[in-house]
C-alpha cells in the first residue's frame, strides 16, 4: 500500500488510537472527575485522539448531555495536573461527551446503552469500536459484566469493531472471589480483551524499572543470589485513611497495597527478561515470577509477616487519631493499617535472597521505593567494619522523587585510608525535567491501543491471591493486640525484629 | 595557542565554579549531563533569546552547552557560567555548565582545539546552528565530525538556499535535523492518524501564507508524496505574513479529510460529517530542540522527505 509507512513515525508520536468510544460506569464518581476525564483530554491535547471519538458516561444520576459536559468540563480544569486547559479544543471534545443514566441491574441500561452506541457511531463515526471502564464499586463488576453480556453488548453490532473492558482494583477480596470473578468476566468477555487495572504498573518509574534492568548491561550480571543479599520494597504513606474508614476497615494493607501493586512490583524487579517487549511476553515472565514465590504454609506466617495498627498520637504538636478513632471504623477493628512480609522466590536466581515487603499508613513520611542491597566486599582489606556496615546499595525510587541511586564507599579525603559511604544519584523529574504522563493517560491510551503490557492477567491476578492468602487466613483467625505502632512512626516492633531475626535491618527511607 | 583563550583554563573556571556553588548551597547541588551542545550563532542573532532556547533544553537535556558566537570581536575570547534550577519547587538545585567563546569570522579556524578540549567525554556531542549557513563553513567542518547530530533551521532561507545547504550539510557522517521538519510533525501525526482511522485518502494540497515557499510546506509536500505517491501542490493563500503565533502553513487536505488552522493554538480536523479540534500549543525553538534532541538514531521518514524535496 502506497505511503503505509509514512504514517509511522515512531521516533517522533507513539500508536495512533482507533476511533473509539469509552463507556464510562460511574461517571458521576470521584475516579472519573479526578482521573479518567482529566487523563482523557489530556490525551486529546496531545493529538493522541481521534476526530472518531466518544465517551458515554453512565450513572444513576439523571442527568442531559450538556449538564454532563459541563461538570466534566469543571472536573478537567479543576482536576487537570501540569496542563493548560485549552477551551476551544475543549469545546469540540465536548461534542464527543455523552451521558446515560441508569441502574447498572436494569436490564434497560443495556438497551439504552447500546442504542447511545449506535448514534454515536453514526454521528462520530467510531466504528463500532468501544471499551467500557468500570469505575464502580467492586461489588457490582459482576452484575455489569453479564448485563453487558445479556445486551449483547460485548460484541460490535456488525462484528467487526473491537469490545474491551477495564475493570478497576480492587479484582477480587480473597482468592476465592478473585476466581468466581475472572470466570464471570470470561463468559462474557475473552482474556484478551479484559484489562484489569493496576496503576503502578502505569507509573513510569515502574516501567523505568525494566528500562533499567533490561536497557542496560551491567546491572543484569548482579541481579541474582550471589550479589544480591535482599530486597526491600517499601510503601509508606504519611496520611490516615481520609474517610475512607469504612472501606479500608474491610480491605486492610495487605490485600490494598501488597496483594496487587506491590507484588506487581516485585514481579518487575525480580522477573526473567522477556524475548521482546511485548504484551505476551512482558506478562508471560511476571507471572512466572509470581507462580515462583514460596507460598507460606499456616506455620510460617507468624514468622514471615507481620501485621499492624496505627494507634493516636502527638505529631509536631496536633493530635492524630489511631485508626479505631477514624470516622466509620469500628473501636475494636482488628484491620491491618501496616503489613510486613518476608518473601523467597523458589527460582535458581533467587533461592534464598527474602524480598521484604512493607506498606503502613500513617508512617513518618510518603515514600515507595525499592531497595536492592547487596554482598559485602569478600574481603575487608580497610578494616573489618568497613563494607560491613553500609553494603552497596541499589534504590529505585518510586515516589514522590522518582530516581535511581547507588551507594558506594569512597575514600575520605586527607591522608590515611578511611572509607565512607557516598550516594550517587540519578533524579529521573529532574534530569528529564518534563511533565510526565499520569498513570491513567499511559493505561487509558494502552487499552485503547490494545496494548495490555501494563495490565495485569488473570494469572497473575490469581498467583498473587495465592501468596497473601494464607496470610489473610491466619490473620482472620488470630487475635492481635493493637494498636501496636504509634502514627508517625516506621510501623511495629514485631516487623523489625523478624528482618532481625535474618540479620538484616529496614532501611530508613 | 588561540589567543589566550585554552580549555583547561575555562574547564578550571568551571570546577572552581562548582566548588563555590556546593559550598554555598548546604542542600547541595546536583551535576547533571547528558550531552555537549555546541550552539553556534551569528552576529545577527538575538543573544537573548538563544540563552533563553539553551537554558530551557537544559531541564531535559541536561548538558555542557559551548556557544560559539561567530561576530565582530576584534579576537577569540570565552567566559564561563553554571546555570542552575530548582525543579519542582525543591530544594535541591539542578546545575548545568555554559561556556560562551566569541570570535571573529577570520579567527573562527582556531576555535575547534578549544572546542575539542571542551567536550564532555563519553557522551553525545549535538551542535546546533540557528542559521543554517553558518554549519557549512568550512572552518567548523572538523567539529562537526565529532557531532552525532547537526540541528538547523531552514525556516528562514527560500527553498533554493535551503536546499543547497542541506546538499552540502547531509554529505558528513552526522545526522542531519531541520527544526523546519520538527515543526510538522504534529500536521503530519495528525494526518496519519485520520487515515488510520479509516479516512480515504485523495487528492492532496498544502496551503500556506506569507511570501516565499516556507520549508516546513515543502517538506510536509514532499512527506504527503510519500504518502500518496504523487506530487502535492504548494499554494499560497494570501501573501500577507501570517498573524503571530499562526506558523505558516494555513491547512492540508487530503481527501476526505482537512485540517485548518483557525487560531494560533487551535486546528480544526474535518473529516466528513465529523469535526474535532486538536491543540497545536504555540511552538518555541526549544520545543523544536528538544524533539530533534529525543532523535538520536537514523530518522528514516526525515531522510524519505528530504530526498523527495532533494529531487523535486
Ligand atoms: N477514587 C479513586 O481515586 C480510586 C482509586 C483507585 C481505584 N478506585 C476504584 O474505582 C472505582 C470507583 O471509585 P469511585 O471513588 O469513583 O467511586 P464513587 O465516587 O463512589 O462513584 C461510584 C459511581 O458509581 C455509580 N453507581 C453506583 N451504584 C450504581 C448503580 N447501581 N447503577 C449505576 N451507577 C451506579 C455512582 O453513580 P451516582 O453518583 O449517579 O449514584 C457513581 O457515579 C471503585 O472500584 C474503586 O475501588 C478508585
Amino acid at each position: 500500500m502506497t505511503g503505509a509507512l509514512e504514517l509511522e513515525d515512531p521516533l517522533r508520536w507513539d500508536r495512533a488510537v482507533p476511533p473509539s468510544a469509552v463507556v464510562i460506569f460511574g461517571a458521576n464518581g470521584d475516579l472519573t472527575k479526578r482521573k479518567l476525564l482529566p487523563a482523557l483530554y489530556r490525551l486529546a491535547y496531545e493529538r493522541r485522539l481521534p476526530a472518531g471519538f466518544a465517551v458515554v458516561g453512565i450513572s444513576r444520576t439523571a442527568m442531559s448531555d450538556d449538564q454532563f459536559r459541563e461538570k466534566m468540563r469543571e472536573s478537567v480544569q479543576r482536576f487537570l495536573e501540569d496542563s493548560p486547559f485549552d477551551a476551544d479544543l475543549w469545546r469540540d471534545f465536548a461534542l464527543g461527551l455523552h451521558y446515560v443514566s441508569g441502574d447498572i441491574a436494569d436490564d434497560g441500561l443495556y438497551k439504552a446503552i447500546a442504542a447511545k452506541l449506535g448514534e454515536v457511531e453514526s454521528q462520530r463515526g467510531t466504528a463500532g469500536n468501544a471499551l467500557f471502564y468500570l469505575s464502580i464499586q467492586p461489588s457490582q463488576y459482576e452484575e455489569t459484566v453479564e448485563g453487558l453480556g445479556r445486551a449483547g453488548l460485548n460484541v460490535s453490532r456488525n462484528g467487526d469493531g473491537w469490545r474491551r473492558i477495564i475493570i478497576e482494583k480492587p479484582f477480587g477480596h480473597d482468592r476465592a472471589s478473585a476466581k468466581e470473578l475472572n470466570s464471570r468476566v470470561q463468559r462474557v468477555f475473552d482474556e484478551r480483551s479484559v484489562y484489569r487495572i493496576d496503576h503502578y504498573l502505569g507509573k513510569e518509574t515502574v516501567q523505568n524499572i525494566l528500562a533499567f534492568r533490561f536497557g542496560n548491561g551491567i546491572f543484569e550480571p548482579l541481579w541474582n543470589r550471589r550479589y544480591v543479599n535482599h530486597v526491600q520494597i517499601t510503601a509508606a504513606e504519611s496520611i490516615g485513611v481520609e474517610g475512607r474508614g469504612a472501606y479500608y476497615q474491610e480491605a486492610g494493607a495487605l490485600r490494598d497495597m501488597i496483594q496487587n501493586h506491590l507484588l506487581q512490583v516485585m514481579g518487575t524487579i525480580s522477573m526473567e527478561p522477556p524475548v521482546a517487549y511485548e504484551s505476551d511476553e512482558v506478562r508471560d515472565e511476571r507471572a512466572k515470577l509470581l507462580r515462583s514465590i514460596h507460598v507460606m504454609k499456616p506455620d510460617e506466617v507468624l514468622t514471615h509477616a507481620v501485621k499492624g495498627q496505627y494507634g493516636p498520637a502527638k505529631i509536631g504538636g496536633a493530635d492524630v487519631p489511631g485508626f479505631r478513632q477514624e470516622p466509620g471504623v469500628a473501636p475494636e477493628a482488628q484491620t491491618d493499617t501496616y503489613a510486613a512480609v518476608r518473601l523467597t522466590v523458589d527460582n535458581w536466581r533467587w533461592a534464598g535472597v527474602p524480598f521484604y515487603i512493607r506498606t503502613g499508613k500513617r508512617m513518618p513520611k510518603r515514600v515507595t521505593d525499592i531497595a536492592i542491597q547487596f554482598n559485602h566486599a569478600p574481603l575487608a582489606v580497610f578494616g573489618a567494619e568497613t563494607g560491613k556496615q553500609w553494603p552497596n546499595l541499589l534504590v529505585l525510587r518510586i515516589q514522590p522523587e522518582e530516581g535511581i541511586s547507588l551507594r558506594f564507599y569512597s575514600k575520605l579525603p586527607g591522608a590515611g585510608m578511611k572509607l565512607r559511604p557516598v550516594t550517587m544519584d540519578f533524579n529521573y523529574g529532574t534530569s528529564f525535567g518534563t511533565r510526565t504522563p499520569t498513570a491513567y493517560e499511559t493505561l487509558l491510551l494502552d487499552a485503547l491501543v490494545g496494548d495490555a503490557t501494563l495490565y495485569t492477567r488473570q494469572d497473575m491476578v490469581e498467583a498473587s491471591w495465592e501468596v497473601v492468602q494464607p496470610v489473610l487466613d491466619v490473620w482472620s483467625e488470630t487475635k492481635f493486640d493493637l494498636p501496636n505502632y504509634a502514627a508517625g512512626t516506621w510501623g511495629p516492633a514485631a516487623s523489625d525484629e523478624m528482618l532481625a531475626g535474618q540479620g538484616h535491618v529496614w532501611r530508613v527511607p | 595557542m588561540t589567543g589566550g583563550v585554552d580549555a583547561e583554563r575555562l574547564l578550571r573556571e568551571l570546577d572552581e565554579g562548582w566548588r563555590q556553588m556546593g559550598k554555598s548551597e548546604g542542600g547541595g547541588v546536583l551535576r547533571a549531563c547528558s550531552m555537549t551542545m555546541v550552539a553556534v550563532s551569528g552576529a545577527g542573532e538575538d543573544v537573548q533569546a538563544a540563552g533563553e532556547t539553551l537554558a530551557s533544553i537544559m531541564h531535559e537535556h541536561p548538558n555542557r552547552t559551548i556557544v560559539l558566537r561567530v561576530d565582530g570581536s576584534a579576537a577569540v575570547e570565552a567566559r564561563t557560567t553554571i546555570l542552575c534550577w530548582m525543579p519542582f519547587g525543591k530544594r535541591q538545585q539542578v546545575c548545568c555548565e555554559q561556556i560562551e567563546i566569541a570570535a571573529p569570522r577570520t579567527g573562527l579556524n582556531e576555535v575547534p582545539p578549544v572546542l575539542f578540549g571542551l567536550m564532555v567525554a563519553d557522551l553525545p556531542v549535538a551542535v546546533w546552528c540557528g542559521d543554517p549557513r553558518l554549519s557549512v563553513l568550512e572552518e567548523l567542518q572538523p567539529v562537526l565530525r565529532l557531532a552525532s547530530k547537526v540541528m538547523v533551521d531552514t525556516s528562514k532561507l527560500d527553498r533554493a538556499d535551503a536546499a543547497a545547504v542541506l546538499a552540502k550539510l547531509r554529505s558528513g557522517p552526522w545526522l542531519v535535523g531541520d527544526l523546519a521538519w520538527a515543526r510538522i510533525t504534529r500536521w503530519r501525526q495528525r494526518v496519519a492518524q485520520e487515515i488510520e482511522a479509516g479516512c480515504r485518502k485523495g487528492d492532496s494540497e498544502v496551503t500556506f501564507t506569507g511570501e516565499g515557499m516556507p520549508m516546513a510546506a515543502v517538506y510536509l509536500g514532499a512527506w504527503l508524496e510519500g504518502v500518496i505517491g504523487v506530487p502535492v501542490p504548494l499554494r499560497c493563500e494570501d501573501p500577507a505574513p501570517p498573524a503571530p503565533g499562526m506558523g505558516r502553513i494555513r491547512s492540508v487536505r487530503l481527501g476526505e479529510l482537512t485540517l485548518r488552522r483557525t487560531a494560533p493554538t487551535t486546528v480544526c480536523v474535518q473529516r466528513g460529517e465529523v469535526r474535532a479540534s486538536t491543540a497545536f500549543p504555540l511552538l518555541r525553538d526549544a520545543d523544536l530542540l528538544r524533539e530533534e534532541l529525543g532523535v538520536f538514531g537514523r530518522d528514516a521518514q526525515y531522510e524519505a522527505a528530504l530526498r523527495r524535496v532533494m529531487e523535486g
